[in-house]
């Protein structure tokens, strides 16, 4: 769900902001980061892209904080922006690669956050070679669909929510995350078929 | 109702977006068509597979480098400071006045060359070929005719 708190909380620190507040800054910054990083990273399977995209989003807080009208919470316009850069990260990206005629294989940029636990070196190749695939997979999805479907799965946003942050209808939202479902179950399948995951249902 | 229409009911199935009737109403059909239920089996497999695991933290230094911007955003020169907020308006200013100089100058070459033709000296218009010009030349005929030549 949203982080959107109370409202009369989000707008005083929002126009301390304005006033160049540092603390002020800092409490948004300890307040969001995670949320953020964590839709960046989800979104760009790249642990220092995330880091880039969360960086140009507070960036463009502290530039546009004035501009922010209240016509949503917070955490909306927060994750708006967030979704914004990181696709706006990964087109660049990608021209940039295709200019460069450089193809980045499934799971290239990827970076493991923590340490695996101590498990035998084929469990660990499998793992991997399983995350490229499913990374892969991800990255396949057009960039509306990658973005509603992150934010559905990995943030637990409801449709309406994701609507207000892609600024696109509930309608849509069902509509995008659907085909997104659909594109990684065929892409997926022969993981499936394979037995290769723990079954919860 | 098509199977298309149920994958896509299957789907709000899977986000509990379903009343308790639709849920009972999509249980049967996936109970009776085995493409349905197939459908709803590789979904959840997939959700299952692709389940995040916790929170990743980022690096405990991205407040510093965030910072580190902002103050190099807010220490760039004074001059360029400044500048910024007005450079998009002088810029348009220029333009208009470059459009506005280049329009006058055109429509009065047009305006100069309407106008009767005037005795003017070759000598007045740098035209000096003409009062040098060859009795039996076309520039002498030409000079004659529009009086170019005195």
């Amino acid at each position: 769900m949203l982080d959107d708190h109370d409202g009369t909380d989000d707008r005083e620190l929002l126009r301390r902001i304005v006033q160049k507040d540092e603390k002020a800054f800092r409490q948004l910054f300890e307040r969001y980061q995670n949320r953020i990083f964590n839709i960046a990273y989800r979104y760009t399977g790249s642990f220092h892209d995330a880091e880039e995209i969360t960086q140009d989003v507070f960036l463009k807080v502290y530039k546009s904080a004035h501009t922010f009208r209240h016509d949503s919470g917070l955490g909306t316009w927060l994750y708006r922006i967030t979704m914004n850069t990181a696709m706006n990260f990964k087109r660049k990206k990608r021209i940039a690669a295709e200019s460069l005629d450089q193809i980045t294989e499934p799971g290239q940029n990827r970076e493991e956050p923590a340490a695996a636990s101590a498990q035998n070196p084929e469990e660990i190749y499998k793992r991997k070679k399983r995350q490229e695939l499913i990374r892969a997979a991800l990255d396949s999805l057009p960039s509306n669909q990658r973005a509603a479907f992150v934010l559905a799965k990995y943030e637990g946003m409801t449709y309406l929510e994701i609507s207000k942050v892609l600024s696109v209808s509930v309608a849509a939202v069902e509509s995008l995350i659907y085909r997104a479902r659909q594109s990684l179950v065929v892409k997926l399948r022969p993981l499936v078929n394979r037995g290769e995951l723990d079954r919860k249902f | 109702m098509g199977c298309k229409n149920n994958k896509t009911i299957i789907s709000r199935y899977l986000d509990g977006l379903l009343n308790e009737d639709e849920k009972k109403s999509i249980e049967d059909h996936m109970n009776a068509c085995p493409e349905c239920r197939n459908f709803y089996e590789e979904i959840k497999a997939v959700m299952v597979m692709i389940e995040a695991p916790d929170q990743v933290l980022p690096s405990p230094y991205l407040y510093s480098k965030i910072r580190n911007n902002i103050e190099a955003m807010e220490n760039r020169p004074a001059a360029l400071k400044w500048l910024r907020p007005v450079l998009v308006p002088i810029l348009v200013a220029l333009t208009f006045l470059i459009f506005g100089i280049g329009s006058t100058l055109f429509f009065q070459s047009l305006g100069d060359r309407s106008q009767p033709q005037t005795q003017r000296s070759g000598s007045d218009l740098n035209l000096q070929v003409f009062n040098d010009a060859p009795q039996s030349s076309l520039a002498l005929a030409y000079a004659q005719i529009t009086g170019v030549r005195k």
